[in-house]
């Protein structure tokens, strides 16, 4: 594990860390130079919380429930993730009241929405593919499941059933060879 | 846009359904969400979701979360909200606390890496896939869609090169309608 911090450093560190991924930026520097870089926190056990939540459903900032849990318990996890919903409450009603006028915003954005999410979109898939460095096979099997999606709408969760299933199988043989 | 409340019990429920069920952030969940609020249950237009995933990074909050949270104001004020935001994050919270109380880290290079390799190349097609879905999908005039993408191509390409994701998302809103909307009212008036 790691060594105990309080609860309130736990709630305060997550709540900062929250803020500061405003536009695309991550928890994961502020967070790892509260905790890895002081020696409180090992560093692998702050990677394999982070690794875990590649594999769970949802938002990845899911992964501060992790690092609670390993800082402070069941009750970690839980003011860890109240870090991050407080700033999120506030932000997001915040953007609700400012953009209250939606009706006059989307005639403003409609033309132009689809291509401005596609572009961010495609950035978002090079962003992950770049540390990955894939190869040929996996850059093919990619470019299968985005054909999948984007032509036949395929229902994404079934395509990652499959890769789950295929991951367990290849440890599996990987295992017995 | 709607104008009657929907009940934060079905808030929750939607976004518990919706965070359970996508991998690879929002981005990878666009698909998801609008078969979700959109088509199954009318919460609100394709357009007001495409308005409030822009909105949503913006926020100074992480981006899936902000998005339920303006989805959920929007349809159920603030119990919605938190509803909202609490039906994302559950799932992935409590999975990632199993994860982390019942395995040890050596299993992520062990037996856990061919499956990590497999669902990141997963995710990364499912996102190229939205990327397509999303362009394919804008309105507009012949001549509009082919200015449209170019410009999501520049924008590509600056974020690509280094361009910080806020500054690039500021611009991209001020440039889009600026550039595309004059030439689909010419087009679509003449």
């Amino acid at each position: 594990m790691a060594d105990p911090v309080a609860l309130w450093e736990v709630f305060g560190v997550m709540l900062i860390a929250s803020v500061l991924s405003f536009g695309g930026g991550s928890q994961v520097p502020f967070i790892q130079g509260q905790w890895v870089e002081t020696g409180v926190l090992a560093p692998e056990l702050f990677s394999f919380a982070l690794g875990v939540t590649y594999l769970t459903p949802g938002p990845k900032a899911g992964f501060v429930a992790g690092i609670g849990y390993y800082l402070a318990g069941v009750p970690g996890a839980i003011v860890a993730a109240a870090g991050l919903v407080l700033p999120t409450c506030v932000g997001t009603a915040a953007a609700s009241f400012a953009t209250a006028k939606m009706r006059r915003l989307i005639t403003l954005l409609r033309p132009s929405a689809a291509f401005i999410i596609g572009a961010l979109i495609a950035a978002a898939a090079w962003g992950a593919a770049q540390p990955m460095d894939l190869g040929p096979a996996e850059m093919a099997a990619s470019a299968g499941v985005a054909v999948l999606v984007g032509w036949r709408r395929v229902d994404p969760l079934w395509l990652v059933v499959g890769a789950v299933t295929l991951g367990a199988g290849w440890s599996l043989a990987l295992a017995l060879t | 846009m709607r104008e009657h409340r929907v009940a934060a019990r079905s808030v929750l429920l939607a976004f518990l359904i919706i965070g359970s069920t996508v991998f690879g952030g929002m981005w990878a969940a666009t698909q998801k969400l609008e078969h979700e609020l959109v088509d199954k249950r009318g919460w609100l237009s394709k357009e007001e979701l495409q308005a409030q995933l822009l909105v949503s990074t913006l926020i100074p909050a992480p981006r899936f979360l902000s998005l339920g949270g303006l989805v959920g104001f929007q349809v159920g004020r603030w119990r919605g909200l938190v509803s909202a935001i609490v039906g994302l994050l559950l799932p992935t919270s409590s999975l990632v606390v199993l994860g982390v109380a019942l395995l040890r880290p050596e299993f992520l290079d062990g037996p856990l890496a061919p499956m990590g390799t497999a669902v990141g190349v997963t995710v990364i097609g499912l996102l190229f896939g939205n990327a397509y879905q999303q362009l394919r999908s804008a309105p507009g005039k012949r001549g509009t869609r082919l200015v449209g993408y170019a410009f999501a191509a520049l924008l590509f390409t600056a974020i690509v090169a280094g361009v910080p994701l806020l500054p690039a998302a500021i611009a991209a809103f001020v440039i889009g309608p600026a550039v595309v909307n004059p030439l689909e009212n010419r087009l679509a008036g003449g």
